[in-house]
């Protein structure tokens, strides 16, 4: 089956908040993000880093930009407005002018899908 | 032995503020105080013209760090205070307080004051309707003027101008801006991106009058007059005024640094005296990579000027050398200016100058020394690299948005 080559995934909620089908696994390449966008909220982003999957919300803790539209070296991403940057590991901002963390959700994946747990604990 | 001689920092801007932090990363356990002018956290520059003016955030969440942060760097700051005198060779400081501090070294991040409008120009009765954008009090200033007005002129089509134009109209202001040249961001631009840059504000009903200079302010029916050389005028309820800043190097003058539109420092940012050193809006680095003394007056190159002199004074510096950088954010646009647009450059377009996200790259013998992004910002790094490596990438790949930039580094 030929593969959507768009970056961003639309998907459903689901009542389970804990357990949120995001994106495809082989819809993010090594090294790269995709955007996930899910009803009445703000879009998320899912980071592939040597193998493993990183949910963190997609807007900038400082400007009003979406970090998936940002450039991903070694384990930051740096912001397209003003090339501030998070740690992807940890949503810790490094460099300025971010200073506010990145919110971070715990993913899984489950047959070959990445699920965040998107749960307010 | 280690010396343990304070070093003191004139100025809390970004540049004064990223030294200090770069300071403590870099392992220097001097004592370190800062001077702030301002009677404020230090706080971040660019938000004032954008969501600080429009009210979608305040002052305070603009700070550069929570307040723990100089505590936790046993970093002391000394809020409302300003330096009247330095005395060079005895190493010492006057205060504003009337204190005299020691120091061992000293850095200057005193910044950039805005130009006024020649003496004469605005009538004394209206002078408090004629407001500029600088610090946190020029903001808090205009924003109350804006409560109650419902017409702006801004004189000056820079990047202030433009966004103060735009947060104007994002308020419901009818917007005009009086620009002695032809074009908006005459000095920094490429012709075609002033076009451009019109047409956006146009869009959203700005208007302009290129070509024309503020003869008068004086009071009008409402608010102020503002009487332009053609003798034409137009009714403003403010004007605001951003016609560029100059360097705040009065003291470093009366001191005896050599100064030339700022205060010239060799590649680690220090200074004519051997322990002074000068960063951000003030100072004139050589920079590597321009192989000349050039004063950036913008963000990165404040940060950039404060981590080089924080290298040196850690004792291991290395030579400042900046790509320039300079971004602007007005309405929906984040637009950034890399390298440099000499006039003859070969322009190359990727992607479509109508739609939400293109770029302008700028070659000279094939070589790449410029790119323009507009909402593209995620190529910056990668363009820098290019440009500083004098790269001279095939121009079917640069027109080409499937081609990923980091691929063409070499």
């Amino acid at each position: 089956m030929q593969l959507p080559q768009r970056k961003r995934t639309d998907t459903r909620m689901t009542d389970d908040l804990r357990h949120v089908p995001l994106c495809r696994c082989d819809e993010v390449e090594e090294g790269a993000c995709r955007q996930v966008v899910l009803p009445g909220r703000k879009p998320l982003v899912v980071f592939r880093l040597d193998g493993a999957f990183h949910v963190l919300d997609d807007t900038c803790t400082h400007g009003n930009a979406f970090l998936s539209e940002g450039d991903v070296v070694d384990h930051q991403v740096f912001c397209p407005f003003h090339s501030g940057a998070f740690d992807i590991r940890t949503g810790e901002a490094t460099v300025a002018p971010c200073v506010k963390p990145l919110r971070r959700y715990p993913a899984v994946v489950v047959d070959g899908v990445v699920h965040g747990d998107l749960s307010e604990r | 032995m280690t010396d343990m001689s304070p070093i003191v920092v004139v100025g809390a801007g970004l540049a004064g503020v990223t030294l200090a932090g770069a300071l403590r990363r870099g392992g220097c356990t001097r004592p370190i105080l800062l001077v702030n002018r301002e009677d404020r956290a230090p706080y971040d520059r660019p938000p004032l013209s954008k969501d600080v003016l429009t009210g979608a955030r305040s002052i305070a969440e603009t700070e550069l760090h929570p307040d723990a942060f100089y505590a936790d760097h046993d970093i002391r700051r000394l809020d409302g205070v300003s330096v009247v005198a330095i005395d060079a060779a005895r190493r010492t400081l006057g205060l504003s307080t009337g204190e005299a501090v020691e120091w061992g070294d000293l850095v200057l991040a005193t910044g950039a004051s805005a130009r006024d409008l020649p003496p004469g120009v605005v009538d004394p009765a209206v002078a408090d309707r004629v407001l500029r954008l600088r610090d946190a009090a020029d903001v808090e200033r205009l924003r109350a003027a804006c409560v109650t007005a419902r017409s702006m002129v801004i004189v000056g089509a820079g990047f202030i101008g433009l966004e103060v134009a735009a947060s104007a109209r994002g308020l419901g202001l009818a917007v005009t801006v009086v620009e002695p040249a032809a074009r908006p961001v005459a000095r920094g631009a490429p012709p075609a991106i002033s076009e451009w840059l019109c047409r956006l504000h146009r869009a959203r009903g700005v208007d302009f009058a290129f070509g024309r200079l503020v003869d008068r302010v004086e009071p009008g029916e409402t608010g102020t007059r503002v009487v332009l050389d053609d003798g034409s005028d137009l009714a403003a309820d403010v004007v605001v005024v951003g016609i560029g800043a100059t360097p705040n190097d009065t003291l470093a003058r009366a001191a005896g640094l050599t100064c030339d539109d700022g205060i010239v420092v060799d590649a680690d940012c220090r200074a004519s005296h051997p322990a002074i050193w000068a960063i951000g809006d003030v100072a004139r680095p050589l920079n590597a990579f321009f192989g000349h003394h050039r004063r950036l007056e913008h963000w990165e190159a404040a940060r950039r000027t404060a981590e080089t002199a924080a290298a040196a004074l850690c004792g291991r510096p290395v030579p400042y050398s900046e790509v320039p950088w300079v971004w602007t954010d007005q309405y929906d646009v984040n637009l950034q200016f890399v390298g440099t647009f000499p006039a003859d450059a070969t322009v190359v377009t990727r992607g479509d100058p109508d739609g939400r996200a293109w770029c302008a790259f700028h070659l000279v013998d094939e070589g790449l020394v410029g790119a323009i992004l507009v909402n593209s910002g995620g190529q910056r790094r990668s363009v820098e690299r290019l440009i500083a490596d004098a790269a001279r990438p095939p121009l079917a790949d640069l027109a080409d948005p499937a081609v990923p930039l980091k691929r063409l580094i070499g």
